[in-house]
Parts: C-alpha cells; sequence; structure tokens
C-alpha cells in the first residue's frame, strides 16, 4: 500500500469528523429544543388536535427508515422546488427523526411529575413560564437524560447514513479512501475510531447515570451478594 | 400510489418486500438469542470473556451500523473470505443489533430482585430451571417493550442493506425513481410499506402484553 | 449631399444596423441559455464519480474523467464555470428533471426510451460504445452470450445496459441479477466473485483491465448491440441544449472527440457506427 497516498487523505478525515461533529451538535439543538417545547406544551393539559398531530408526526419519523426520510428530502425537495442539497437534506430529515425520539424521552420524563406541582406554583401566583422555568424543567431534566442520552448517540452514528446523499462525513470519505488505496481495513478502523471517539463522552456519562442505581439483583452474579 | 398499479413495479416491490422480512426476522431472531446466550453466560461469576462481552457490548453499540456493514462488504474479500452480500449484511445487522438486546436483557434480569434466586433455592430449584422457570419470564416481562422497539430499529436497519448491493425495499425504491422520477410517489409509498411492518411488530407487543397481564398479581 | 457620401452613409449604417443585430442576437442567444441556468454564469453538471473512465474520482478525491473532459471544454466554449455535484448514478436522471442540474454527463446511454423522454434533452452522441460481457478471467467457461444461463448477472442500478442484455438474452436464462449503485462497485464485486459477469459497456471495464485498477477480469469482444452516450440538458434549458449540441457536431468533425478518446479509452471512435 502507499503510504503517501493513504496519509493524503487524513486531513480530509479529519475535515469529515468536524463536519459530523457540527451536524450532530445542530441536530441535537434543533430536535431538543423543539421536542421540549412541545412536551411542555402538552404537560397537563388535555389532548388537543395539535398534539394528536404531534404525535402522529413522531410515529411516523420513528418508524420510517432514517435513510427513506434522508431520501424524501434530498430526492423529493427538488420535485416541489425546494433544493435543500445534501447537507440540507440531513439537517433537516435528522432533526425531524432526532425531534420525534426527543419528543417521546420528554413526554415520559414529564409523566413523572406530579401535576399538582403546577397548581401549587400557580397558586403561589407563578406564571406558566416561570413554573416550567424554576419547577418543571429541573426535574424533568435528570428523569430525561438516560433516554435522551441513548438517542443522541444515535443521532451521531445516524449522520453515517448521509454518506448515501454523498455529504462529506467520515464513512463517504472512507469509501472513497478504500476506493483510492485499496486498504478497507485501515480506513474503517479509523472511520469506526473516529465514530467511537466521537459518541464516548455521550456513552461515558450514560454509565454514570446508571451506576448509582447498581445494588442486589437477580440478575447479576450471585445475585449481587459479594462472592 | 400508481406505481403499485404497474404489475412490473408491483412485483418488484413484492420481491423485495420479502427481502426485507426475510432480513429483519432473521436478525430479530439471531440477535435476541444472542442477547440471551450473553446473558445467561454473564450471570456467571467465574465467566473468564467477561471483559470480551463488556468490550463487544460498547463496541458494537458505538459503531454505526453501515460502518459495520462496509467492513464486511469491503474486508472480507480482502482476507480471502468471498461471501454472499446477503450473508454478510446478516452478520453485521446481527452483530449490531446483539448488543442491544443484550443491554436490555441485562436490565431486565437486574430487575428481578435477588428475594426470587432465594426463594427458588429454598424450593429445591437447580440452576438450569431456577433461570428458565423463574427468571427468564420476569426478565422479559421488563425487558420486551424495549426489545419490541429494538425490533422495529432492527427493521429500519435492514434498509441500509440496500447500500451494500441488497436488492430490499428501499433498493426498489431507488430502482423505481430512477425510472419514474417521481420521487415523493415512490418514497412514501415505501414509507407506508415499512410503517406497516412496523405496525405489525407493535400488534404483537400488544398481544404479548395482554398475554402478560393474566400473570399478573392480584388477577 | 453628394450622391456618393449618401451612398456611403446608408451603407455604414446597414453594416452597423447588421452588426448590432448579429451581436444583440447573439448576445440575446447568450442570455436564453444562461437565463435558465440552475446558478448564475455556473453549468451546474451531475455526475457519478463512479463509471470510469468517464467519471471518477482520482487519488486525492478529485473528479476526472472523459465525461469531465468534455464538459469543461463546453464550460469554457460557452464562457460559464463549472460546478460538478457527485450523486449515484440512479439518482441522476430524477436530479435532472427535478432542476436540480443543468446538465448530466456520466456516460449516458442514448436509448430510445431516453431518446424520447419529455423530461430532458438527450443530446447527440459523443462517444460509440457497447453492451459487454465481463467476466474474472479464470472463468473460462463465459465465452460469450450463449454461455451465461444459469450464472449471476450484475449491472448498475439506473442503467439501461441490463435491459438490453435480458432482451438478447432468452426468457429465463439469467435468474439472479444484483444492482450496484455504480460500475465501480459492480466490476468490484465481479473481482469478489459475487456475481459471475457484469452487463455493462465495452470501454469502461477496459480502461480499468489497462490501468491495473481491476485486476483478473477481461471484458470480451462480442458486444451485443452498438451505444452510443452523450450527456442530457434540463428541459427547461433549450437554448443550452442547442448549444451543446452544436459543439459535439464540431467536435465530431474536428477529432476533439476522437483526441480524449485516444486518451481515456485508448481506443478511436468509428463515428458511421453511431446511427
Amino acid at each position: 500500500m502507499d503510504f503517501e497516498v493513504a496519509l493524503a487523505w487524513l486531513p480530509r478525515l479529519a475535515r469529515a469528523a468536524a463536519l459530523t461533529i457540527g451536524l450532530a451538535a445542530a441536530i441535537f439543538l434543533i430536535s431538543g429544543a423543539v421536542a421540549m417545547a412541545v412536551a411542555l406544551a402538552g404537560y397537563g393539559r388535555k389532548a388537543s388536535r395539535s398534539l394528536y398531530a404531534f404525535e402522529s408526526f413522531s410515529a411516523f419519523f420513528r418508524a420510517i427508515p432514517e435513510l427513506v426520510v434522508l431520501f424524501l428530502f434530498y430526492f423529493g425537495g427538488p420535485q416541489v422546488g425546494i433544493d435543500f442539497g445534501p447537507v440540507g437534506s440531513t439537517l433537516i430529515a435528522f432533526s425531524l427523526v432526532g425531534m420525534a425520539y426527543d419528543y417521546q424521552v420528554f413526554k415520559g420524563a414529564l409523566k413523572a411529575i406530579p401535576l399538582g406541582q403546577m397548581e401549587a406554583g400557580r397558586a403561589l401566583g407563578l406564571s406558566t413560564l416561570q413554573i416550567y422555568r424554576a419547577i418543571v424543567i429541573p426535574q424533568m431534566l435528570p428523569l430525561a437524560k438516560r433516554g435522551w442520552i441513548t438517542y443522541a448517540i444515535a443521532t451521531v452514528k445516524r449522520i453515517s447514513i448521509a454518506a448515501a446523499v454523498s455529504v462529506s462525513e467520515i464513512l463517504y470519505v472512507t469509501k472513497q479512501a478504500i476506493a483510492a488505496t485499496n486498504a478497507p481495513f485501515g480506513f474503517l478502523a479509523l472511520a469506526v475510531g473516529l465514530y467511537i471517539l466521537i459518541v464516548s463522552p455521550l456513552l461515558i456519562w450514560n454509565e454514570v447515570a446508571i451506576g448509582r442505581s447498581a445494588g442486589r439483583s437477580a440478575g447479576r452474579p450471585n445475585g449481587g451478594r459479594p462472592a | 400510489m400508481s406505481i403499485l398499479l404497474n404489475p412490473a413495479y408491483l412485483a418488484m416491490i413484492g420481491r423485495a418486500l420479502g427481502m426485507t422480512l426475510f432480513i429483519s426476522g432473521f436478525v430479530i431472531l439471531a440477535s435476541n438469542l444472542a442477547a440471551f446466550g450473553l446473558c445467561v453466560y454473564m450471570r456467571n461469576p467465574r465467566a473468564r470473556l467477561r471483559p470480551v462481552v463488556v468490550a463487544y457490548s460498547l463496541f458494537a453499540r458505538a459503531s454505526p451500523v453501515l460502518a459495520l456493514l462496509f467492513v464486511l462488504y469491503y474486508g472480507l474479500p480482502k482476507l480471502g473470505i468471498y461471501l454472499e452480500p446477503l450473508t454478510s449484511a446478516l452478520i453485521g445487522l446481527t452483530f449490531g443489533s446483539a448488543a442491544y438486546n443484550y443491554e436490555f436483557l441485562r436490565a431486565g434480569f437486574d430487575a428481578v430482585p435477588a428475594s426470587q434466586l432465594d426463594a427458588a433455592k429454598s424450593l429445591g430449584l437447580g440452576r438450569l430451571a431456577t433461570v428458565w422457570k423463574v427468571l427468564t419470564p420476569q426478565a422479559y416481562r421488563v425487558a420486551a417493550p424495549a426489545l419490541f422497539s429494538n425490533a422495529v430499529q432492527i427493521v429500519k436497519g435492514s434498509s441500509l442493506a440496500s447500500l451494500v448491493a441488497i436488492d430490499e425495499l428501499t433498493a426498489a425504491s431507488s430502482t423505481i425513481l430512477a425510472e419514474t422520477y417521481k420521487a415523493i410517489e415512490v418514497l412514501l409509498t415505501i414509507s407506508l410499506i415499512y410503517g406497516l411492518v412496523s405496525m405489525a411488530i407493535v400488534g404483537l407487543q400488544y398481544l404479548y402484553e395482554s398475554r402478560q397481564a393474566w400473570s399478573r398479581p392480584g388477577r | 449631399m453628394r450622391p456618393d457620401r449618401i451612398l456611403v452613409a446608408i451603407a455604414k449604417a446597414t453594416t452597423l444596423t447588421t452588426l448590432a443585430a448579429l451581436l444583440l442576437g447573439a448576445a440575446a442567444q447568450a442570455q436564453d441559455f444562461k437565463a435558465a441556468l440552475v446558478a448564475p454564469d455556473t453549468l451546474t453538471i451531475g455526475t457519478s464519480g463512479s463509471a470510469p473512465p468517464f467519471s471518477m474520482t482520482n487519488a486525492a478525491g478529485q473528479l476526472e474523467g472523459f465525461d469531465i473532459d468534455v464538459m469543461n471544454k463546453v464550460a469554457a466554449a460557452l464562457g460559464v464555470k463549472t460546478k460538478f455535484t457527485q450523486l449515484d448514478f440512479a439518482g441522476l436522471l430524477p436530479g435532472l428533471a427535478a432542476g436540480r442540474f443543468d446538465v448530466i454527463a456520466s456516460g449516458l446511454a442514448r436509448t430510445p426510451e431516453r431518446l424520447a423522454s419529455k423530461d430532458f434533452f438527450l443530446l447527440s452522441p459523443y462517444i460509440v460504445n457497447g453492451v459487454a460481457i465481463s467476466r474474472r478471467v479464470a472463468d473460462t467457461g463465459i465465452t460469450g452470450w450463449t454461455t451465461v444461463c444459469g450464472k449471476s448477472m450484475g449491472s448498475v442500478r439506473g442503467g439501461s445496459f441490463q435491459k438490453v442484455a435480458m432482451e438478447k438474452l432468452p426468457a429465463g436464462c439469467v435468474t439472479t441479477t444484483r444492482e450496484y449503485p455504480g460500475a465501480t462497485e459492480l466490476f468490484l464485486d465481479l473481482a469478489n466473485r459475487r456475481i459471475d459477469f457484469a452487463a455493462h459497456d465495452f470501454l469502461g471495464p477496459n480502461y480499468l483491465i489497462k490501468t491495473g485498477k481491476v485486476s483478473g477480469i477481461v471484458v470480451l469482444d462480442n458486444v451485443v448491440s452498438t451505444v452510443t452516450q452523450s450527456v442530457a440538458v434540463s428541459a427547461k434549458n433549450k437554448p443550452l441544449a442547442d448549444r451543446i449540441d452544436a459543439l459535439f457536431a464540431g467536435w465530431r468533425g474536428d477529432g476533439t472527440l476522437q483526441g480524449l478518446a485516444k486518451q481515456w479509452f485508448g481506443a478511436s471512435i468509428d463515428w458511421s457506427k453511431a446511427n
């Protein structure tokens, strides 16, 4: 294998990693913000038509393969006159999918917060926004953390699918490198390594959240008792 | 939906759906069996491969599925291993999904109180009977929602096989799109079909959970 | 005024007016095609990047090939910049029909269906090619179109060569078919023993073999039918289609295309075969 040729691909891979991280961050922000807003809007309120609509939207985007959603925006957009381009389609498609999942996480977390707190807050004369900010959200976030991290990790990995519409993220550049250098294992190991690196802060954070609830249980060796 | 009216396309979609169902079914079965095996193995305090299993779980959950598929598709021939694309895809998808199922099932087993073990011992149940008759049903009851949800994920993961030369549903949509240029119509039709498969899985979950209601204490 | 001076004045006026009209006409024609471009003063070209040597990426990740060179020449002649966009072959024509590109240059075969299509203009030929079988060198059992029955066939998704092949072969001859996103993946799998033969063009694999990019395969000489290839232009831009067509006609005659073909395919084009 020509080492010089292989080395020439490293800067491109680095740029691809940067693009992946950037896309992930943007998607986290958009999907998290919208999902939290909608979940809060529906908290404690009677089910309205728009809430049902959002639930259907959430079900649709969780049931359809992400690749198909991406194609819908990438190929379907120009059909109605809008060309989002590869990166734009990826951003929109995966933000919508992320929103659909994050909504379920926040909805579930909110279920565990008794509605009586809202009433108590109102009795104290607090506005809805103040109640959300000071009472509801601080309780919701720790409950939602594990679920959100799980889906956040999935979002980062999902970006690899964007290679199918020629976004220059890690896997796309890797495929080109393989075609040029005929060294699949080296570059794929690098690609997987890069993805693991990007995801590892989230993974570590997730394990920390779980560790506190360890204890005696039948599933552990010896039932969790000391050997 | 008019593409479904074209008999040639209908036949193509039919065949592709068959392939998607086969891949999904196989991976769901294989990954769940593997997960169960790993859980039982890890209960053994002297499990020597424990770090290997932990490493596998972290690695397989952190790697993108597509990357795993590429490794098998592009890498194996370099080692002189010439597998059918379908075999590579099945191995890759199962490798990735089994780790998730293992974690979900592990959480299920963890949720069974240790007192159950004591109770089983006091009844004189051997290790095999304890695991199979006492722990497993309770573990699955807890893990079921996550396992069913992962089953839907596996169906969606099968669409990635289209990127490694397998003619399943998403690949069929690409081919039809290349001939008709009706992107939105083709892709929405395919989405509908995937949606129906997901709904079927959710239906199965509902059936399973309603059966479980019989054996809950207090009924 | 003296008569001769009047005549000179009239002649000058006529010349100036004619020149002005010609210039305006040329400008108007130029304005015509420029007005309908996807991006101003740029030719947006869709190409697959995986159809060697028409369209491929080099070690530095840049696009190169016969199509790239042709389009660079076209853009220079028209006085516009180029913007190449890479996409799997199956997505190129739908993208053109949806107004994403001005031109598709990716070894597009001029099939009857495509020529009759109202979704784009398929121009006059810029190369003459054919549908051929490629097989592994070691697989001496395949000698031609009569000996492929029972074997597995590979082709490019969205391409036209598999239809020609299936029409030529007896019904039920080939039952296992596999489609690939591009020619690069197709020939990789042929070499990796996943398919028995590839139904693709004649010039492409020859290039791969000559440059050693794929080893162990061979293209059979008995081409089943002559296929001409060209570029496709957006249906919204007839002036562009006409301009490029005119350029191609000129380059067929003056040997420009011949020179490019020699450079990329090492072959000469027999224009008489193009109908």
